[in-house]
């Protein structure tokens, strides 16, 4: 995988703001809520769009405007919890109502193809364009069929996104139903601050010197400790042998981290990500948007809690989502 | 060179039968599985018509031979999955699962049945809110692939009705890509109240049976049902024996961008889509022999779906029928089920009719093929297309 990173933008409530609001309150979720989606989008539209439709319109024109050529052939996205709020207000609506006079709108903006669609008639995108929605594989999923694309049409500019929502409604079950929980072995219900987001790429095939590149980018479903250090091991012998300087890491805390990693964190600069977005099932996607901010020194390292001295070239990020997706991503700049 | 890709095996469930045999048959007699519900519970029951699978969830469960789907995972998408993943895989026979092997679902409903039925445990905690980890889509086409011990490159596709023709699209890139040597592909999805009530308040749904094509149709019956195909690469349908029924020299995806749930006057996106399959295949118009069409006997679908068919192919507008008719339309699954109907026609050299077609749309004037025939098929042509303006197109050719 090569793909060249040539803009990108995201609205994250955390310190690091480009967009969001800065808000959030210490150890709650992180939730995206002073954005001026009239920036980008028509007041005539806004009251129309479900709130992932929203963030993932206003993060994807903004990336585009950062474009030199201000167009994108092609549309990939990841989601999905996109329209959940309106898929409880539908459900809701339905039980109470005992299936009589249902609006249309929530039942539209409840699908997770929506923010796709409406990002694509903000856009015109005429191209290629698809939506993956399985959970913490599907921004992994973006990023290897935008690979494809460039190599079946190398000219294109490819838009690619992960955008997720957060509405109390999802948060509530979420710890209801200890659905973070329910795939691994674990007793204890994680503690995790949960998180909203959209964040897009705009990704060339054309490589220029000093460009941030995503350099490979692997998925797997239901690994145990000891396969996902195979699995390791093996993306690691693809990519020039050596664990890059600054990890990126998916998990909740350390000791999680160690029981699939042991080692790892000893030997590295390691970052807990999630303690700046929060959880959700997109979250790849930021932690490839901090590292290409990191790589570009748009971020120091010491705002990550990292020694000044590090000038790191190559960062990999390490996610897992439910301890059942998990997943490898390679980023550098191009010496 | 890009590899060549072969589908080796297919499995299909739908509201006119369990596998190939009873599809094969209910197509051929024009039998439709239009009928009142009776499994989903809905104060809609006997309103609108629809193309449910005449099983229980029970009864479903019980058919299931070899695949140990867990039970907290269960729900009635993944049931209908893995009937179908079964026969698709016992046809592509052992030694398919080998080399580098993914998995591409296409699911837009899922769990949601568990959801809209469990919707206040999961919102205020009770005995069933573990069941919400099957409320993602995701959640049915991840344990197929657990089950048959694939953690590798697994996915879940959702570009609403267009959904399944994107994952067999996207399986063949990969194969042509190199990237998978074997991919299983295909959407499953059950009928839910949701689905019903969301598609009744855009009043989009007919209380008669569905007129694809037809001067005076009046919407869509909703349907349910799935179905998987095996594809492979040269290398890897030669290593596991697997006997080769079509393969996949053509595909195209674009998007409309036109309305979020209305298809463009003249339907460049699907226009788009399936000029680009018949570049990619070599093919010209005229070799195709049958057209799958999108079909949902609404009022604007059938009109553009004609136009777009005249503007790819003139006044030579091949057979083409929508067999909607049969199944109602499957969601996220439709793509696999008449991807499916569209390899059928190949090997059994048969064109599946268009049933309760009387009238031609004024418009285009086309009219669909009316009774099943058998007719020298060599290349076939599935159309879908999703709200969100998604457009695909896969052109299948006889071995």
């Amino acid at each position: 995988m090569r793909l060249a990173i040539s803009a990108s933008s995201c609205i994250n409530p955390g310190i690091f703001s480009q967009a969001g609001s800065t808000e959030t309150p210490p150890g709650g979720d992180f939730q995206v809520q002073t954005v001026d989606y009239k920036e980008h989008i028509e007041a005539r539209q806004l009251r129309r769009l479900s709130k992932v439709a929203k963030m993932g319109i206003y993060s994807a024109k903004d990336c585009l405007a950062k474009t030199k050529k201000q167009v994108a052939e092609s549309l990939i996205v990841a989601t999905s919890t996109g329209g959940f709020s309106a898929l409880d207000n539908f459900i809701s609506r339905m039980i109470e109502k005992q299936e009589q006079n249902l609006s249309p709108v929530y039942f539209l903006q409840s699908l997770l193809s929506d923010v796709t669609g409406q990002i694509v008639l903000s856009l015109g995108i005429e191209g290629y364009t698809t939506t993956y929605t399985n959970r913490g594989g599907a921004f992994e999923s973006s990023l290897l069929d935008a690979q494809i694309l460039l190599e079946e049409q190398p000219d294109q500019t490819v838009l690619v996104g992960g955008a997720d929502e957060l509405p109390i409604s999802y948060s509530d079950i979420i710890r209801h139903s200890g659905f973070l929980d329910t795939e691994s072995q674990q007793d204890e219900p994680s503690e995790v601050r949960l998180g909203e987001n959209a964040i897009f790429f705009a990704l060339n095939k054309e490589v220029a010197k000093g460009d941030v590149l995503i350099t490979d980018c692997q998925s797997y479903l239901g690994l145990g400790p000891t396969q996902a250090q195979e699995k390791l091991e093996a993306f690691l012998e693809a990519n020039e042998g050596a664990t890059p300087d600054l990890v990126f890491s998916g998990f909740y805390n350390e000791e999680q981290f160690s029981t699939y990693f042991p080692g790892l964190g000893a030997k590295k600069n390691v970052v807990l990500f999630k303690q700046y977005c929060g959880e959700f099932p997109t979250s790849t996607a930021f932690g490839v948007w901090l590292a290409e901010q990191v790589l570009r020194g748009e971020i120091s390292p010491e705002a990550l809690e990292l020694p000044k001295t590090l000038h790191p070239q190559r960062i990999l990020i390490i996610n897992q989502f439910r301890a059942s997706n998990f997943s490898f991503t390679l980023l550098s700049t191009n010496q | 060179m890009k590899s060549n890709v072969y589908v080796t095996g297919i499995g299909i469930v739908s509201a006119i039968g369990l596998g190939r045999d009873e599809h094969m048959e209910n197509l051929w007699n024009g039998e439709t599985g239009l009928r009142s519900l009776t499994h989903l519970s809905t104060v809609k029951q006997g309103l609108f018509p629809a193309g449910e699978v005449p099983l229980s969830d029970t009864e479903l469960y019980s058919r299931i031979q070899n695949l140990s789907i867990r039970p907290e995972h269960l729900s009635r998408t993944l049931l209908l999955g893995s009937l179908a993943l079964e026969e698709a895989l016992e046809q592509a026979g052992e030694g398919v699962l080998e080399g580098k092997v993914g998995f591409i679902g296409a699911s837009s409903v899922g769990g949601l049945r568990q959801t809209e039925t469990y919707y206040e445990q999961y919102k205020h905690g009770g005995v069933e809110s573990r069941r919400f980890q099957t409320h993602d889509a995701a959640d049915c086409i991840e344990e197929m692939a657990r089950v048959l011990g694939i953690n590798g490159f697994v996915t879940n596709i959702n570009t609403a009705c267009a959904s399944a023709t994107h994952a067999i699209i996207l399986g063949s890139r990969m194969i042509r890509a190199g990237l998978l040597d074997t991919v299983i592909v295909g959407g499953a999805d059950a009928l839910t109240k949701v689905t019903i009530n969301g598609f009744d308040s855009l009043f989009l749904l007919s209380k008669n049976h569905c007129r694809p094509f037809d001067r005076d149709r009046t919407g869509i019956n909703l349907g349910e049902g799935a179905g998987f195909l095996i594809l492979q690469s040269e290398t890897s349908k030669r290593r596991s024996g697997s006997q080769a029924l079509a393969s996949i020299p053509g595909f195209g995806v674009r998007n409309d961008a036109y309305h979020a749930t209305s298809t463009s006057p003249n339907a460049r996106g699907l226009t788009a889509a399936m000029s680009e399959a018949l570049l990619l295949a070599e093919k010209r118009p005229s070799e195709i022999d049958y057209v799958n069409a999108h079909g949902t006997a609404t009022p604007n679908n059938d009109l553009t779906e004609g136009v777009a068919l005249q503007r790819v192919f003139g006044d030579k507008v091949p057979h083409f029928s929508s067999t909607k008719a049969f199944t109602g339309h499957t969601l996220a699954a439709a793509g696999a089920i008449e991807g499916i109907f569209s390899v059928l026609a190949l090997q059994h050299q048969v064109i599946p009719p268009n049933l309760n077609f009387e009238n031609p749309i004024e418009e285009h004037g086309l009219i669909p093929q009316l009774e099943s025939v058998t007719a020298s098929v060599k290349n076939t042509m599935s159309n879908s297309m999703g709200m969100g303006g998604y457009c695909s197109t896969v052109i299948f050719s006889k071995i």
